[in-house]
């Protein structure tokens, strides 16, 4: 089983509340300046509300596999 | 006098809301057959439509309000088939509510049955670095400029230079819309559902590189090892093509993209 890191950086946690916000409100989010969040050097990242964000080469091999289900909540 | 909250419809109850925080005082399901709502008791002075809406532009109210509501889904979505519903849905009372939906129950279980096993992924393609495919080059419109330009005095050459750089734009871009076009084709054929997504904050920034396309997926959880396989060849195929994309995905969701009657 492989174990998958947990990123406790608060720009991770800015990118599922994005992505949250982007499914749960109605007229859709609107991501404000200080929301501007670095995705070019996040590979794999597995914060809390069990989400998985990952670049399709490392999901392919996470997923292959059993992986265990880590929050920071 | 309390409102009633709807997280969600799901196909029968589960006892897993007896430990998930909660945005009222008391959650419970109503049966309204073949369906059970998922409901909370708001308190009314919070919950009401004017201060709901002011309370909405309070992004550290609104990032904890918004991560209970998809906790309470998303544990539930590990369990059962559930339908959410939007942040905010509130019904007056419990008879407002029944009469709302009670004539909706058939679509919803036809629904949730469709949804049974199927979750929501999100693909977005970052552009990582500007790049010069060879489509650009063999361009007519690019040749001829090429050919202009060896013949062309400095003064000439600058505003050629210039239109070049433009054109190369265009041309890119043209290039992206087309393949992105084509990607969602091949991802109909591999996923149970596809719409395209929103693009957000497309220009690229210091922190951010350009997000050039952006696909929810509706897939099999046990069909996800082939798309992901499929991603990733096409990535690298999209990559040999010049296209210096990189795509990235997040999930799994519950389908909050993939409920038409809400």
């Amino acid at each position: 089983m492989s174990e998958i890191e947990v990123n406790q950086d608060p720009k991770a946690h800015q990118l599922v509340l994005a992505e949250v916000l982007d499914r749960i409100i109605d007229q859709g989010v609107v991501i404000s300046g200080d929301l501007v969040i670095s995705v070019a050097d996040v590979d794999l990242i597995y914060v809390g509300l069990r989400v998985l964000i990952s670049s399709v080469d490392r999901l392919e091999k996470e997923t292959s596999g059993h992986y265990s289900i880590s929050t920071i909540e | 006098m309390e409102l009633i909250y709807v997280y969600g419809i799901c196909d029968q109850p589960t006892d897993l809301i007896s430990q998930s925080p909660k945005l009222g005082k008391e959650m419970s399901f109503l049966n309204l057959g073949s369906v059970q709502v998922l409901i909370d008791r708001v308190n009314p002075e919070i919950y009401n439509e004017a201060t709901l809406s002011i309370k909405l532009q309070d992004l550290d109210w609104l990032a904890e309000k918004a991560q209970i509501h998809h906790h309470v889904i998303d544990s539930l979505f590990q369990e059962v088939s559930i339908l959410p519903f939007k942040f905010g849905t509130i019904y007056q009372s419990l008879q407002s509510l029944t009469q709302a939906l009670a004539p909706k129950v058939p679509e919803f279980y036809k629904t949730l049955i469709e949804m049974k096993d199927c979750q929501e992924w999100a693909l977005r393609i970052y552009q990582m670095a500007p790049s010069c495919p060879e489509t650009v080059t063999s361009h007519p419109d690019w040749q001829a400029l090429e050919k202009s330009l060896m013949n062309a005095s400095r003064g000439k050459a600058f505003l050629l230079q210039k239109k070049k750089a433009n054109l190369q734009k265009k041309l890119y871009q043209d290039y992206q819309i087309s393949q992105n076009d084509l990607l969602g084709n091949q991802l109909r054929s591999w996923c149970k559902a596809v719409i395209p997504g929103s693009l957000g904050q497309a220009q690229p920034s210091a922190e951010r590189a350009a997000c050039v396309g952006h696909w929810i997926l509706l897939v099999q959880e046990n069909g996800q090892t082939n798309i992901w396989k499929e991603l990733k060849a096409q990535e690298k195929k999209l990559q040999n093509k010049g296209l210096s994309w990189h795509f990235e995905v997040s999930g799994p969701w519950p389908p909050y993209h993939f409920i038409p009657m809400l």
